[in-house]
């Protein structure tokens, strides 16, 4: 099954990359597409590939503080709605907001009022920390009522359903929600450094678009979406080991 | 009489965080001493908006309209090509990468070149629009095209259906609960991703608003800007969850 998968795959990334470097050589989408050879050129050449490993390390951080956070948040977040359900439609508004404040409009107010440096992971938090309560919302409301019956004949406390049932039911769900928003936590960092970092690779975009670096530009955006692909591919992995017990 | 006062108790469930947020402003903007130019209180907001009802709804219809054209667009172009793929495990598997990778990169570090391919107008803040919703339709109504209730691929085998009808009577009705849920993930950020696109490309609507309050430290203003962007987007988002609980009467 694992075999026949990959095949498919393999085949997308190769008319992925040779879309691309045509895409570029032939100019079809204008002189802002840069050919992928150019952008693999650009980021082997040795201090371009340090400055790209080194801001990647300092976003990929950044990210990871941003989605532990907001996973826990909007974990906690769902789980005070399925615990106190009078609190449920309030929560679900609170979360809509937090996700409906304008991301330039948070990271703006950061810069003036976070320490140096936190911007990135607050904008990083929030990005994920809205995924995760839907996931987990959806996972926790997922179990049957015969489960909840068997456990209230039996006489469980309200904590221990939640402890025993619930979470455990929730949890490919929650993980699966962890999962997408790993790629919006990186997304997330990259925009907090765009308004206040000196290093990391929101900076690095800053000062390509500026200079009109339409290599370094592209090569940025690779390393960022890399980054994004590496965390949502480990997470995978994650996902179906406990799958397979859980799910 | 009850029944009013049990809408009252029903609407403060689902608002007090409005007021809780609200009343957590105003003390950090008391408590802390945040100067005006730093941070305006809400009531100055408010009146700011009063004041100039005609300037926010124009720059709100301009977003609402690309954002909406995006969606449309996006939504359009994520069934369909989800409907292209349908039976096709070969195209899903090779579809995989690229639809990770544009996922992945982040939009803003792409705007300058699609503002280089369509220009520096609505047309690109559009695009944003589109791309951001386009990608969870894709995925969403992907797999509803897949998962059909129990037996109900075997029924259509004995029936001897076409693939035509096998699409259109059972493999797209039961996506239609995806295509809500992509519709609700999408709103919200269709908005958002309009915003971000026109305050960086510099268009018009409440980005480009939002971007001329920074630049002239017009602080009430921009937080003005971003307060309509949050209403217009929570809005978008129970509007679409109002759809998926009409639409759920529909489901299988």
């Amino acid at each position: 099954m694992k075999r026949s998968a990959a095949g498919p795959i393999i085949v997308g990334v190769l008319v992925t990359a040779l879309g691309w470097e045509l895409i570029g050589r032939l100019h079809a989408f204008g002189s802002a597409w840069a050919p992928l050879s150019t952008v693999i050129a650009y980021a082997f050449t040795p201090a371009n590939g340090a400055l790209l490993l080194s801001a990647a390390l300092r976003t990929g951080s950044e990210a990871l503080a941003g989605l532990l956070m907001g996973s826990l948040a909007g974990f906690a977040l769902a789980s005070c709605a399925v615990l106190v359900p009078r609190l449920a439609p309030g929560l679900g508004t609170f979360a809509s907001i937090i996700n409906g404040i304008p991301i330039i409009a948070v990271a703006g107010v950061c810069a003036l009022t976070v320490p140096r440096g936190g911007t990135p992971i607050v904008v990083a938090t929030l990005a994920a920390g809205f995924i995760v309560f839907v996931a987990s919302a959806a996972g926790l409301a997922s179990t049957l009522a015969v489960q909840r019956d068997l456990f209230a004949v039996l006489g469980a406390s309200r904590a221990a359903t939640f402890r025993r049932l619930l979470v455990p039911c929730a949890l490919p769900a929650i993980l699966d929600g962890v999962r997408t928003a790993a790629p919006s936590s990186v997304v997330g960092a990259i925009i907090g450094e765009w308004f206040s970092a000196e290093t990391g690779l929101g900076p690095l975009l800053v000062a390509a678009m500026q200079n009109y670096a339409i290599a370094q530009l592209w090569a940025v955006a690779l390393t960022g979406a890399l980054l994004s692909i590496a965390a949502y591919t480990l997470l995978g992995g994650l996902r179906a080991a406990i799958g397979s017990r859980f799910g | 009489m009850r029944t009013a006062a049990g809408r009252a108790a029903g609407l403060l469930d689902r608002s007090w965080p409005v007021l809780l947020l609200l009343a957590a402003w105003e003390v950090w903007i008391v408590a802390a001493h945040v100067p005006p130019i730093v941070a305006p209180a809400p009531a100055l907001v408010v009146i700011e908006v009063a004041t100039n009802p005609g300037l926010y709804a124009a720059a709100a219809c301009a977003t609402i309209g690309v954002a909406l054209a995006g969606l449309l667009i996006g939504m359009t172009l994520g069934i369909a090509l989800a409907i292209a793929i349908w039976a096709t495990p070969f195209a899903a598997g090779a579809l995989t990468f690229p639809a990770l990778l544009a996922q992945s990169t982040p939009l803003v570090a792409l705007l300058p070149v699609i503002a280089r391919l369509l220009g520096y107008g609505e047309q690109t803040v559009i695009a944003a629009a589109t791309a951001i919703t386009f990608l969870p339709t894709f995925v969403l109504v992907g797999s509803g095209l897949r998962a059909l209730p129990a037996n109900a691929a075997d029924v259509f085998d004995v029936l001897g259906s076409s693939r035509l009808a096998r699409l259109v009577r059972l493999a797209l009705p039961a996506a239609v609960p995806s295509m809500l849920i992509a519709l609700r993930l999408s709103a919200a950020n269709s908005i958002l991703a309009a915003l971000t696109a026109e305050y960086l490309i510099g268009t018009f609507g409440l980005g480009r608003l939002f971007a001329d309050a920074q630049t002239q430290s017009l602080t009430p203003r921009a937080w003005a800007a971003a307060l309509v962007a949050t209403v217009l987007s929570v809005a978008a988002y129970a509007a679409a969850r109002r759809l998926a609980v009409i639409g759920e009467r529909f489901s299988l």
